[in-house]
């Protein structure tokens, strides 16, 4: 395993966590793998990158002002595919008003080396430790 | 119905098939036990709602705790080899829990490393609904 490879994927984490935190979805989508694969909960696996970022938009982007935190548990690079059992947490608040929303959950993330030496999302699966509020 | 990158031999994705299977009717029978012995010792299973489980005895832990299961199936599976003896696996689940009103549906994510003995085991899994949350 190849600790650049590893610095590498933290680095796409660390984009893809301030991203959404600057409230920014394209640069959010950035960090994605163009045939990346979401498996979100409560709602049906989208596939493409496209897909995927419309759904962040409508989902969490427009509605909420976020503030994402994730712990990677243990990156394993196999090649030119990674994966990393994770912890997040996630705040939301709204931005028509109301009570932030607090959530912790867990996640399995699968990363892809790119042909210029970056990692980006390839398949990500996350749910949460309990029902959102 | 599967797929399969050409990374893995046709005997690795038959062996992750039948994997599949066997936890299919593990649960199904609520053989707990036996469904945790699928995981490596230190595999970590995720479902929606609940902490990670940690290990085999929390894994069968919380099979015992959780939703009284009647049937589980897997459809759309996808298997990909990434090397190294490592492969990662997609599908489709419906599980029918007792007193539901309907199948939950949803889909899974399950990461496998193969072991000296060629057995296939899951080092991490997580699994979530597609539908909306009860209520919403």
């Amino acid at each position: 395993m190849s600790k650049n490879d590893v610095a590498k994927i933290k680095t796409t984490v660390r984009k893809y966590c301030a991203a959404a935190n600057a409230g920014d979805p394209d640069a959010w989508g950035k960090t994605l793998d163009g045939k990346a694969v979401w498996l979100p909960p409560d709602a049906p696996r989208l596939v493409g990158s496209k897909a995927v970022l419309a759904f962040t938009r409508t989902r969490f982007f427009e509605p909420y002002k976020i503030k994402l935190g994730v712990k990677l548990n243990k990156v394993q690079v196999f090649g030119s595919k990674a994966f990393a059992p994770a912890s997040f947490s996630l705040d939301l608040t709204p931005k028509a008003g109301g009570d932030t929303i607090k959530a912790t959950g867990k996640a399995v993330h699968e990363f892809r080396k790119q042909r210029d030496g970056s990692w980006k999302y390839g398949e990500l699966i996350w749910n949460y430790d309990k029902p959102l509020a | 119905m599967s797929s399969s990158s050409t990374e893995l031999s046709r005997d690795d994705v038959a062996a992750i098939n039948e994997v599949c299977s066997v936890v299919e009717r593990y649960v199904s029978t609520r053989n707990y036990a036996a469904w945790a012995n699928c995981f490596a010792p230190d595999a970590v299973f995720m479902f929606a709602n609940s902490p990670p489980a940690r290990g085999r005895a929390a894994i069968e832990e919380w099979g015992r705790n959780g939703p009284k299961v009647v049937r589980l199936t897997f459809s759309d599976i996808e298997i990909h080899g990434c090397g190294s003896g490592m492969a990662w696996m997609t599908s489709a689940y419906q599980l029918i829990v007792e007193g539901a009103d309907a199948p939950d549906v949803g889909k899974q994510l399950v990461v496998f490393k193969r072991e000296n003995d060629g057995a296939w085991l899951c080092v991490a899994c997580s699994a979530s609904s597609d539908l909306p949350p009860a209520g919403n």
